[in-house]
């Protein structure tokens, strides 16, 4: 046998190549964070101009055609660069330590999936510089308009579109890989931590319909360049069906968006309640249907498409369905609460407003599978509010959340918790004055999508752009927290962190080592987040 | 011997792999089988106002009865509908584009012929596609075309003026609920095998 | 004070809540916070379906709202609260996902009801053929010869704050969909080119428009008055432009304006002599109607997407090639077929008002006749 150290260096590399080259779990879900975070900033500026457009009727910062490149871009980039990545990063970061595994399953794949992103999302916003300007079509690309009518960036559209889709599968692989293959003896699947079962629900999810996307981007590739007609009615094809298609996966989607989100909140509410999770047996069960039921609603984004009178009644009646399995994670979140013996720190206050700003959302959207009124709220500002409501103060307010709860671990330096709690007032102001005035205007009677406005509408643009740059700049705060910890400037984190922290990854010091559990841990002294032990 | 059978067992960590990597190959291909899936619900139940673009035969063996077969083993009496035709093309004042009558009262279980004029003005050979729609989108699967001038491509001499028949009948036990139908053909005109610039 | 600041934002929030339902009932003026009041039968149930699906999520809300607001308050370790450790229960799973079931159907029932009243199948009185073009509608009244555009008339100044905003800004158009009150419309909608959708909210009518396809809906307005809606499916950058103006009168009015507008029809095509100060006249306001959305007021437009037609090679040069173009447009851009929805009088002031304004002062003019001749000779 060859001498040869048996191990590597347990530091990591310096430099660039550290970056570059990494197969560790920590380092990935780090460069995976920083990208969303990044991406957030640059949707988040697409999104100020377009409000600051619509701040007052008439057109003055921006002809249509580029307003309806932002609004595209803006969706293309929240939806595949801010929200799914950060919730790679976390997955990446935490589930190896939640389950008391060394680092995933598949590391140098895990590698790439990150650097895939960078690529296509450079891909992307290139495409603003192109002859004919970026994506306009919307983030939904319905055809023709983005067939036949589309300007010649939307190949490139296409292909970053399979390179996001290609990355996002190979780590959905690399999660259920892990969490099947690598967990600590004794850690069986009911003592599993939430976050694990959220993101182990998730990855099945994206493994399904990424595919399908694909598969539908393919076929616009097709029409497009080689003169079929997947989506074309002269040639005997039919734009409807796109929409079926894209929206097989686009419900799922939504859903891949926000499961992760329940995985965190199910953490830190009990932690600073002090309490086990209220129901951990039925919160699984409610995940699981939620993942079933999203595959047999996605004609509920198509009530006013022409679809006969049974298709209709059985959207509505399987999207009104899933309200059930939905609320009763909600239920389980407030018993989780009562009873408690709470503290408010930075991470609970977003994780409550998620709670309750999320609630609302879902409620519009409960609102929204009533077919005969969705006829009057479909393509209106009311379904902005409501999906802006459950992705904003829902899945980026988990995603906040989860930062200041976990970034003592991570960096081994506790965040500043004044400036924390300034953010979180801010953003939860911010959030409402943008958004929920939206709600107004879109049964007042705007649709989405359009550049100007007719003047009823007037007042209650302009609060909710005021809303969006408060909301926008008060992002800042959070940015500079953040770059406080890495930086090192804060307190010590111990290892546990937090008083009622429970699980795997508060058992190792803060900062996280480089490799941790290389060894599997004893389970013996773990709490169950069954709550039983 | 248990090193040789472990070598060629593939570990339950492999096995999982390989599922996890077919599975979303074959939802890939899934999406694309959506395709065909969609016109096969859609023949099946007749939704979204699409026809089978073949003529339907009528005769005592098919499934498609004759008027009078049907009304008299089912004793369904044939009544009344309103029969609207309608038609758009990209350049309505170019081709000419237009059903002969816009309007028809049709008794149902009986057989009618009506016609569509096509003008190609241009001084090239031109092909037509046309695509049918009808209104309400259920009603599809109760019109039996036996002729249509959307079963193939309309090829239109430089010059030429068409009557492009139509013969139809709605079967008779189209629901009551259906009083009143539109039936709307979309033409779309290409040049035939050129290469030259039509206009 | 972080006690102080929590209250605020619960109770801040039930307060919003509370005032919401106070409004409820306004719908009109800037502030409007609800749907907009219907004029139709089937309208006014859906606002009613509406209201009701709406106050139980806000009574749902309260509920579990309250509840929360209540443990922030007391279930806190500051107050010295001790965490009571319970973490599951089944009967409460068992009730908290049976409550919310049979909520759920009862708001089933009537949605269905309503559904169902949607489909309606009674025989229409008249049928209307909708075709969403970009960037505008088109009005076919099926068996009669009424075929028309609905453009709209809101100007490029107005837009640019060059002018003040009219009261009806970006709501209005230069023909109106008129229709009699009291009788069943049935509206037929495809498009000439992308998806659109038509959507009058005060009618409760709202259908896409897909290409190639027909698709329908009906209306019955009882209350005469106008009724202004907008295009719903994202249809290129002429999206926010294409408004829809219903006007519905009385049986008398709509027969007597179904005359005129036959007449009309007729004499579309009619010519007549036009002096060049006439043709620059008309030109402008149809350039402005019907072209400045792209090429811009300016005529300066927005290249490469929109070419620039002042100090153009089309506007100045062979007048044959540039009707060609502006009648039949260009196959594979943005650049619709202008002759089928302008009449010979429009197409000659634009294409004249085009050769000679912002410095182009070709000099030439063309004449309605001339228009009319070309399409002939097109065998048009």
């Amino acid at each position: 046998m060859t001498t040869m150290t048996s191990e590597h260096s347990s530091a990591p590399a310096t430099g660039i190549r550290r970056w570059l080259y990494t197969t560790n779990h920590k380092d990935i879900g780090s460069m995976y964070l920083i990208f969303s975070l990044v991406m957030l900033l640059i949707g988040g500026s697409m999104a100020l101009l377009i409000r600051s457009e619509l701040f007052q009727p008439g057109l003055q910062l921006m002809q249509p055609e580029f307003f309806n490149q932002m609004t595209t871009l803006h969706g293309i980039i929240m939806v595949f660069g801010a929200i799914m990545p950060a919730f790679v990063g976390m997955a990446n970061w935490l589930i190896p330590m939640m389950v008391g595994a060394p680092d995933m399953a598949l590391p140098r794949i895990n590698n790439w999936s990150f650097w895939l992103l960078p690529f296509a999302f450079g891909m992307v916003l290139s495409t603003l510089f192109m002859e004919g300007g970026a994506p306009n079509f919307g983030w939904t690309f319905y055809a023709p308009l983005s067939t036949t009518y589309a300007p010649p960036s939307v190949t490139f559209f296409i292909f970053s579109v399979h390179i996001m889709g290609i990355s996002s599968v190979m780590g959905a692989v690399n999660v259920i890989a892990t969490i099947m293959n690598m967990r600590a003896p004794g850690m069986n699947y009911m003592k599993m931590p939430m976050f694990v079962w959220t993101w182990l629900i998730t990855a099945f999810l994206l493994l399904a319909v990424m595919p399908v996307l694909a598969g539908v981007v393919t076929m616009m590739l097709m029409d497009i360049h080689f003169a079929t007609s997947f989506f074309d009615a002269a040639g005997g094809g039919d734009p409807v069906m796109f929409q079926h298609i894209f929206w097989f996966f686009g419900h799922p989607e939504v859903y891949i968006m926000i499961l992760p989100a329940f995985g965190i909140v199910s953490h830190i509410i009990p932690t600073f309640a002090r309490k086990p999770l209220f129901g951990y047996h039925s919160m699984v069960i409610a995940t699981s249907s939620i993942a079933f039921l999203s595959f047999i609603v996605w004609a509920h984004h198509m009530f006013t498409v022409g679809m006969p009178l049974v298709g209709e009644l059985f959207f509505m009646y399987s999207t009104m369905l899933i309200a059930v399995p939905t609320g009763v994670k909600v239920f389980n979140w407030v018993a989780t609460m009562f009873r408690g013996s709470m503290t408010f720190e930075t991470p609970m206050l977003f994780s409550i407003a998620f709670v309750v700003l999320f609630t609302i959302g879902g409620l519009s959207g409960l609102m929204l599978a009533i077919a005969p009124a969705d006829f009057q709220y479909h393509d209106t500002y009311f379904v902005v509010a409501h999906f802006h409501y459950v992705l904003v103060p829902g899945a980026l307010f988990s995603i906040i959340a989860g930062v200041y709860f976990w970034i003592p671990k991570w960096t081994g330096v506790m965040y500043n918790e004044s400036m924390g709690k300034f953010h979180f007032w801010l953003s939860f102001i911010g959030v409402n004055l943008t958004f929920f005035p939206m709600h107004f205007i879109g049964l007042a009677g705007m649709p989405r999508r359009i550049p100007d406005y007719a003047l009823q509408f007037a007042d209650f643009n302009m609060v909710a752009s005021i809303g969006a740059f408060l909301f926008g700049l008060s992002q800042l705060i959070f940015v500079y927290n953040i770059i406080q910890c890495i930086r090192q400037r804060g307190c010590p984190a111990s290892p546990q962190v937090w008083e009622g922290a429970e699980g795997l990854e508060w058992t190792v010091d803060s900062p996280a080592p480089y490799h941790t559990f290389q060894t599997p841990p004893n389970l013996d002294n773990l709490r169950s987040p069954t709550g039983h032990n | 011997m248990k090193a040789e059978q472990q070598a060629q067992r593939k570990s339950p960590e492999s096995r999982l792999l390989i599922k996890l990597v077919l599975f979303p190959c074959l939802m890939f291909g899934f999406g694309f089988l959506l395709i065909p899936l969609y016109d096969v619900f859609c023949d099946i139940t007749g939704l979204n106002g699409k026809f089978d673009l073949s003529p339907s035969i009528i005769d005592t063996q098919s499934s498609i009865q004759s008027d009078t077969l049907l009304s008299s083993q089912q004793g369904v009496a044939s009544h009344k509908v309103i029969l609207q035709f309608t038609s758009a093309s990209d350049q309505q004042d170019v081709w000419k584009f237009q059903p002969a009558a816009s309007q028809l009262e049709v008794m149902t279980g009986q057989q009618y012929k009506t016609h569509f004029t096509l003008h190609n003005p241009t001084n090239a050979v031109m092909e037509f596609t046309s695509i049918p729609s009808i209104s309400p989108g259920l009603a599809a699967e109760y019109l039996i075309k036996t002729e249509c001038f959307c079963f193939q491509k309309q090829i239109l001499q430089a010059g030429e003026k068409v009557e492009m028949p139509v013969v139809f009948q709605l079967r008779n036990d189209i629901p009551k609920d259906y009083k009143k139908l539109t039936l709307a053909y979309r033409i779309y005109a290409t040049p035939y095998r050129s290469t030259a610039n039509v206009r | 004070m972080e006690s102080i600041l929590r209250h605020l934002r619960v109770s801040g929030f039930s307060i919003r809540l509370l005032i919401l339902m106070a409004f409820t009932s306004f719908s009109h003026g800037e502030w409007g916070l609800n749907m907009t009041e219907s004029a139709t039968a089937i309208g006014r149930e859906i606002h009613g379906l509406h209201m009701t699906i709406f106050y139980i999520c806000v009574a749902i809300a309260v509920v579990v709202f309250g509840i929360m607001l209540y443990s922030i308050i007391r279930h806190r370790k500051s107050l010295g609260a001790e965490a009571k450790p319970f973490h599951e229960s089944t009967v409460v799973e068992i009730i908290w996902t049976t409550i919310p079931l049979v909520i759920l159907v009862a708001m089933a029932i009537p949605a269905t009801k309503t559904l169902v009243a949607m489909y309606d199948t009674e025989t229409s009185d008249i049928d209307i053929k909708v075709t969403g073009y970009q960037w505008k509608w088109r009005y076919e009244y099926l068996n009669t010869d009424v075929d028309f555009f609905s453009t709209l008339t809101t100007t490029q100044d107005q837009m640019q704050g060059l002018e003040p905003k009219s009261e009806n800004y970006l709501l209005e158009v230069d023909k109106h969909l008129i229709i009699p009150i009291n009788k069943k419309i049935r509206f037929l909608f495809t498009a000439q080119d992308v998806i659109h959708s038509w959507w009058v909210p005060e009618l409760a009518v709202k259908k896409d428009a897909i290409p190639g396809f027909i698709n329908e809906s009906w209306a019955k307005v009882e209350v005469p008055g106008i009724y202004r809606g907008q295009c719903a499916e994202l249809c290129g950058q002429g999206h926010g432009y294409m408004p829809i103006v219903v006007e519905a009168v009385s049986e008398e009015d709509y027969q007597a304006w179904l005359i005129t507008q036959q007449k009309a029809q007729k004499s579309a095509n009619q010519v007549s002599k036009l002096s060049f100060d006439e043709l620059m006249a008309q030109g402008k306001t149809g350039y402005d109607k019907n072209c400045a959305a792209c090429h811009q007021v300016t005529g300066m437009g927005i290249p490469p997407v929109f070419p620039a037609l002042k100090g153009s090679a089309i506007a100045l040069g062979d007048i044959q090639q540039h009707i060609d173009i502006v009648v039949n447009g260009k196959a594979g851009s943005a650049m619709s077929a202008f002759g089928e929805q302008l009449t010979p009088t429009e197409l000659a002031a634009i294409i004249t008002y085009e050769r000679n304004a912002w410095g182009n002062d070709k000099g030439d003019s063309i004449q309605p006749a001339e228009i009319v001749s070309f399409k002939q000779a097109q065998g048009q």
